[in-house]
């Protein structure tokens, strides 16, 4: 089993575990796969779990994982392509850090020829 | 001569600004900005075609060309507020062309949305060069928004059916404290150098370029006639009557 280490978000003080226990699935939370439990009471979490997510308008269902993955997994090279991932562009760098949750809505752009 | 074109702090040699639509072929586009010299060129974004490999527009483009991406597929301001966020954020550089569009037929500016966008884009340090229907009013607001250029259209995209819109962007150029540049529908060298002529400071062409059958040399000869356009004006254009004034002497005719 491919089990996940929830990260607490940015700037909350908090490395590793999570101290209050918010629905895993939202965004305010950044999930790393690194193989830990979850350090709290909110349960682990599967990689091979289902999520519905919408991309590019079109609603999903899919196995949790990262951007970096689910680009690999369409056969899309990074190139020029551009993440919004709720809202906020993600820096390709960090495309592999960043997991897909319940909800998120995803639009996967790239610049085009237009006047 | 200097007579560089300041828009948002930089300067431009080149009065003609080009777009990156409609070509038969990308690899035309650095052909054709190397023939014509102009230094900035409209992309678009757009989601990605989930079938194939997502086109990068920008490989085409050499790095000293300015990016100018446009908000094109916004029907309201919050959707080109979005759009151009995004573009910026994708490395796009600080210039955007607000162009928000409901009327799918003629493919109308939407000038109230604009000036909404333009409010908001030009606080958050955007280049902003909106798109609109030449109403100088609407200019005047613009310019108090913070736009950096406005971009009157001269007849509907991809029309090229010219200035047809002559007289009101006259008002603009007469009247605005900002660069007029002239966007849309110019279809021909001629009716570029027509714009310029007039006091134009730029004209913004795409379509008349991307579908010549030859777009290097057409945008070569869009460019010599934006510089004679150009030129034109600066020389002050001779006066017009209705009848003839002999250009050479009536007097000491040989009997």
């Amino acid at each position: 089993m491919n089990l996940l280490r929830v990260m607490p978000a940015e700037g909350s003080g908090l490395p590793g575990f999570v101290s209050g226990c918010d629905e895993w699935s939202k965004p305010l939370f950044r999930i790393r796969e690194s193989g830990f439990f979850c350090g709290s009471s909110c349960g682990v979490m599967e990689k091979s779990m289902e999520i519905e997510i919408r991309i590019n308008g079109r609603e999903e269902r899919r196995k949790a994982c990262s951007i970096a993955e689910l680009v690999a997994g369409r056969g899309l090279t990074a190139g020029s392509l551009i993440v919004e991932h709720n809202g906020r562009i993600i820096k390709q760098d960090d495309w592999g850090e960043v997991m897909l949750g319940q909800g998120d809505v995803l639009e996967m752009l790239n610049f085009v020829g237009g006047g | 001569m200097d007579d560089k074109l300041i828009i948002g702090g930089h300067a431009f040699t080149s009065r003609l600004f080009t777009g990156t639509g409609k070509f038969a072929a990308r690899n035309w586009i650095p052909k054709m900005l190397a023939a014509s010299g102009s230094e900035m060129i409209t992309v678009a974004l757009r989601r990605i075609d989930q079938a194939g490999t997502p086109e990068n527009i920008l490989e085409f483009i050499p790095k000293d060309v300015v990016l100018l991406p446009n908000t094109s597929g916004a029907r309201t301001a919050e959707e080109a507020v979005r759009i151009a966020r995004i573009a910026k954020a994708a490395g796009c550089g600080r210039f955007i062309k607000i162009e928000v569009i409901t009327d799918m037929k003629y493919l109308m500016p939407d000038n109230a949305e604009t000036l909404k966008a333009t409010e908001i884009l030009a606080k958050e340090d955007f280049i902003v060069l909106p798109y609109v229907l030449p109403d100088l009013p609407l200019a005047k607001k613009l310019e108090d928004a913070g736009a950096a250029a406005v971009m009157p259209l001269g007849a509907p995209i991809g029309s090229n059916r010219g200035l047809e819109t002559k007289p009101l962007i006259a008002l603009l150029i007469e009247n605005c404290r900002v660069p007029v540049v002239v966007d849309a529908g110019i279809g021909r060298p001629s009716q570029a150098a027509e714009a310029m002529e007039m006091g134009a400071d730029a004209v913004l062409v795409n379509t008349a370029i991307a579908t010549a059958e030859d777009p290097a040399l057409m945008g070569r000869a869009f460019a010599l006639a934006v510089a004679a356009g150009r030129l034109g004006y600066l020389a002050k254009l001779a006066g017009q009557s209705v009848t003839a004034r002999a250009s050479s002497p009536l007097t000491g005719f040989l009997e």
